[in-house]
């Protein structure tokens, strides 16, 4: 996820989603990419171990002046992390501190982020002086979305700076957080030094997310010729991922639509639904842009659109989140506005099949088999709703239907079908999981 | 549960005060210290913080220990004059003793007359015991946030509608005296309210009432934050803990307030309202109110006629961000910053979500220009409350002030990047809407960090510049100075109107209002209720530029009519009557 700080705010639903596959083996590829995006997020260059770093220096906490919740007053200021001032750390167990990160490291490649920091928080703990884990660290933290971090992430990488001063991935780190939090000022050296590095360039993913993050201090600027270029560059990096790509576009259009070049941003936004095709951003400035050519119609339905993707996906939706009943009635309307997103459908039986109305599920699935054909996705989806009705026979058969069809399965995925039997059922235990797991792989 | 967030306070209270031997007493919270009436050394900045107005308000929020939402977003401020002596008094809204608090009894709102022209500089003395002016303070009832001061009755004294978090109450002003006339006049809206916008709605004479309410606190609520990595890490819950509180609205009907919420249709909308200001934003002539709401889609009424009202924010893209989300949407406010005749509008938000700026098209539909107009991006870190444009060095555009503090007192510990008390920021128009952060050059108040929530903007000295208070959060307020013009010697050419309307609505609010000077056009609005938790200076202010005269104003006041006056010169308030 790169971009201004707008993007990349707490809210999970700011960050926005890759490339729906229609396949089974497209979704497979497409579990691994967001794989290979996280892992790269959190180190792409899969740095050396810790042994790079500088030598020890005598014990120092890493500590800042506490901020007090005192009463108004301009008398004194907090200290924000962003201008603490840090001690270098001492080594610790790096054996210790390696293994954890590559534990963190995988979890990370799992998308299982909260996880992923918790082992890191440990890896950090274990040897505070492991250069390669503060920086990985560092990605991640600006990668998981879900909670406040910034500072978190700008302490990482300022003190891997401490540890190996001049060390390129740890700066732009630091520049991608401080501009993300406002600091352009401080972010802008940090990032052109970093687009100019050749360790930063050998990383798309870092590359990418410096050229953003400049892209977004040139805006601040009033540079916006430049800020496009870079925008640009940024979301065309070789190798970038539509992960990457898509937020720099719709950056890219929005600047475009504000420079009075409405149809440049009009064809961005089209590319942009084709790789996501529920960016939230995308919709509503889609919608601005067909109002003010006088497409009246156009841009209600369009702004329609946005509002039932932002009730999906906003903050009130946390309120309602347990509200299927409502989720699946948005998601309806969805469909019956907007027919040509094909995806729409199967968004809605992951709806479904989230909130374990498996047997709903399985209605819409018949459908779609009846509009797509039976596809491995198709089939995947099935399984999973027959094992939450609890018709292993059923999902056995799904599963073996959808592994013919790729044969390149993994298990993973087969486990999360019969995460759906467990849904609902306590009883189930991780043995008899882990049984029926190895009884279906066999062949 | 003990009190040790406060214990540590009252501590960090008595050290400063001790290090620094400030002037006021030791006894209370801590004030912005500024200059005790004398010039600043150096060069003259715009603004100079008075600390020797004689305004010891301390705002209390009645802390529990318990982090109830009620207590981190007060603090408001209001500018009006109540005992018609032609200059501004200070009306500041106080807490309530919550649920275990322990500390000062009395909460009562107060009152400061302004006494600055007999005296000399900026002095107020309190005289809130003499006016009765004051809820009793003793309940959640009596928890005010903010005050609207609208001459409800036309008698042409400025009353007093205090939104609290529980019954809001309406002080009919007899003369300089308050007298409760809640019971008499309505509008008692009994849920946690954060701003009152009068206006007449329907042009009948009369002024109609919106009330924006917050959310539904359940005072039980076990309590928000990482509590589970240890008692410090108690926060404030977030306002979707809560269901929102629906908005009201009030038809005047001879001279009682009638709410016709449901029929109008606000009821039901779940809307988390902390901010409101009248506009009329689609230049069709009636007067259309925005509501900033926090984390939940914003509201636009648009004035359909007829006491019927549309919610239009959708359609005028100003329900949410550019960014296609609801924004934590606390203050707001109105202004032509790009001088191309029809109203923008500012919306402060949390952290990560930098202000909104929404620029008018002048069709009514808007876009967010926060990024490229220069008022986004120095707001990212942090939390924004009050907010005004005004033109404030008198140079013929509108600046902006933003005042900022975090909800999350102990912020630090979630984010390092964060602090709980923020500095506040100007930022200076350069003439095509595109502005600037200057800050320290602005006014040494702006160095410093505070909890910010309320801000008024008022011309307190009658000097022609527009001076500023600022109210924060559980501690004193700011008064600063702006040092634009010296009374009696204007080093910048302004014009000052102050509108008289007809029939209930003396203070002509939501008249529209255009002066024409060397070339150029500006246009205005008399609102009242804008920015957060605060009521404005009625009058109207415009900087010439180098221009001596406007060659012709031209006002539509609240009933549709339309008048010109002109030549004006400049220099001095002109008093513009409806029908004359």
């Amino acid at each position: 996820m790169i971009g201004d700080a707008k993007s990349l705010t707490h809210r999970p639903h700011r960050c926005p989603r890759p490339e729906r596959a229609s396949t089974i083996a497209a979704m497979v590829a497409w579990l691994r990419v967001v794989g290979n995006v996280a892992a790269a997020a959190v180190g792409g260059a899969w740095l050396p171990g810790c042994d790079r770093s500088k030598p020890v220096e005598p014990p120092a906490p890493v500590d800042r002046p506490a901020a007090s919740p005192a009463p108004a007053s301009g008398l004194q200021s907090e200290v924000s992390a962003l201008d603490t001032p840090l001690t270098k750390p001492v080594r610790g167990d790096t054996n210790k501190a390696l293994a954890l990160h590559q534990e963190a490291r995988q979890l990370a490649a799992a998308v299982r982020m909260a996880d992923a920091r918790t082992v890191f928080e440990k890896a950090v703990a274990a040897d505070p002086a492991c250069v390669t884990v503060r920086i990985d660290y560092g990605f991640l933290l600006l990668e998981e979305v879900d909670d406040i971090n910034f500072g978190v992430a700008l302490d990482q990488f300022r003190i891997a700076q401490l540890l190996e001063p001049g060390e390129p991935l740890a700066a732009c780190g630091e520049g991608i957080a401080r501009q993300r939090v406002g600091d352009a000022d401080r972010a802008e050296p940090l990032l052109r030094a970093a687009v100019a590095s050749e360790a930063v360039k050998r990383s798309p993913p870092h590359f990418a997310a410096a050229n953003a993050a400049l892209a977004g201090v040139e805006a601040i600027r009033g540079r916006v010729e430049e800020a496009l270029r870079l925008y640009e560059a940024a979301a065309n990096t070789p190798g970038a991922l539509p992960r990457t790509r898509v937020p720099c576009l719709v950056r890219h259009a929005d600047l475009l639509a504000q420079t009075e070049r409405a149809a440049e941003a009009e064809a961005e936004l089209r590319q942009v639904f084709r790789l996501d095709p529920e960016n939230l951003r995308a919709h509503y400035l889609y919608s601005q842009l067909l109002a003010r050519r006088g497409a009246a119609a156009e841009a209600a339905r369009e702004a329609r659109i946005h509002e039932v993707l932002r009730q999906l996906a906003d903050h009130t939706a946390k309120r309602f989140q347990l509200d299927v009943d409502r989720r699946v009635r948005l998601r309806r309307e969805l469909d019956d506005l907007w027919p040509e997103y094909v995806r729409g459908p199967y968004e809605l039986v992951r709806e479904l099949l989230a909130s374990a109305r498996f047997d709903d599920a399985l209605v819409e699935l018949e459908a779609l088999s009846r509009r797509d054909g039976v596809t491995a996705e198709i089939l995947w989806l099935t399984a999973r709703g027959k094992a939450g009705t609890g018709d292993l026979v059923g999902a056995k058969a799904a599963v073996d239907a959808m592994r013919k069809a790729d044969p390149n399965v993994p298990p993973a995925v087969i486990r999360g079908v019969l995460d759906d039997w467990k849904k609902g059922r306590p009883e189930i235990t991780q043995e008899q999981m882990q049984a029926k797991l190895e009884e279906w792989l066999r062949r | 549960m003990t009190n040790s967030w406060r214990q540590r306070s009252t501590i960090r209270r008595l050290a400063r005060c001790a290090l620094l031997l400030a002037p006021a007493s030791c006894g209370g919270s801590e004030r912005p210290q500024g200059a005790a009436g004398d010039e600043p050394s150096g060069p003259r900045k715009l603004f100079v913080m008075r600390s020797d107005s004689g305004v010891d308000f301390l705002h209390d929020v009645g802390l529990s220990g318990r982090k109830h939402l009620v207590e981190i977003t007060a603090g408001g401020v209001s500018l009006f004059d109540f005992d018609g002596d032609g200059d501004l008094d200070l009306y500041f809204t106080q807490g309530a003793p919550l649920p275990g608090h322990t500390g000062r009894a009395d909460f009562r709102d107060r009152l400061y007359r302004n006494d600055s022209t007999s005296v000399g500089g900026l002095r107020f003395a309190d005289v809130t015991d003499a006016a009765n002016a004051s809820d009793a303070g003793a309940t959640l009832d009596d928890y005010t946030y903010a005050a609207a001061c609208p001459d409800f009755d036309g008698d042409g004294d400025p009353d007093l509608y205090l939104c609290n978090v529980g019954r809001n109450r309406f002080l009919r002003n007899d003369g300089g005296k308050f007298v409760d006339a809640t019971d008499a006049w309505g509008g008692d809206s009994s849920l946690w309210s954060t701003a009152a916008a009068f206006a007449d709605f329907d042009r009948d004479g009369d002024l109609d009432l919106y009330v924006a309410n917050y959310v539904r606190e359940n005072f039980d609520h076990p309590g928000c934050g990482r509590i589970r990595l240890g008692p410090q890490y108690r926060s404030y819950c977030h306002p979707d803990e809560f269901p929102p509180a629906d908005d009201a609205i009030y038809r005047n009907d001879d001279g009682r307030l009638v709410d016709v919420s449901r029929q109008v249709g606000v009821t039901g909308t779940g809307g988390s309202g902390l901010g409101a200001v009248i506009s009329d934003c689609d230049g069709d002539g009636d007067v259309d109110l925005f509501v900033a709401n926090d984390s939940t889609p914003n509201f636009l009424w648009r004035n359909e006629g007829g006491f019927r009202f549309k919610e239009a924010a959708s359609e005028a893209y100003v329900a949410v961000d550019g960014s296609g989300l609801s924004t934590a949407a606390m203050g707001t406010d109105f202004g032509d910053v790009d001088g191309d005749g029809d109203f923008d509008l500012i919306v402060t938000n949390l952290d990560m979500e930098p202000n909104t700026l929404y620029r008018n098209d002048g069709r009514g539909l808007f876009e967010d220009r926060s990024l490229l107009s220069g008022l986004g991006p120095p707001s990212l870190r942090y939390v924004g409350f009050g907010c005004e444009f005004f033109d404030a060095d008198l140079d013929g555009d509108l600046d902006c002030m933003v005042v900022n503090g975090h909800v999350i007192d102990n912020i630090h510990l979630l984010e390092p990047s964060q602090t709980f008390r923020q500095p506040p920021h100007y930022y200076r128009n350069d003439g095509t809407g595109r502005f600037a952060e200057i800050n320290v050059a602005a006014g040494d108040y702006f160095a410093g960090s505070y909890v910010g929530r309320g801000l008024a903007v008022g011309d307190l000295d009658d000097d022609g510049d527009l001076d500023v208070v600022v109210a924060h959060w559980d501690g004193g307020p700011a008064i600063l100075e702006n040092t634009t013009n010296e009374k009696g010697r204007a080093t910048r050419p302004w014009l000052g109107l102050k509108l008289v309307g007809r029939a209930r609505n003396l203070q002509a609010i939501g008249a529209f209002v255009k002066v024409e000077a060397g070339g150029k056009a500006q246009i205005e609005e008399v609102r009242g209720t804008s920015s957060y938790c605060a009521f404005c200076d009625l009058r109207l202010v415009f900087g010439l530029g180098e221009t001596r005269a406007a060659e012709r104003v031209t006002v539509r006041w609240p009933d549709g009519k339309t008048t010109t006056h002109g030549p004006l010169e400049s220099g001095r308030y002109h008093v513009v009557k409806e029908g004359e």
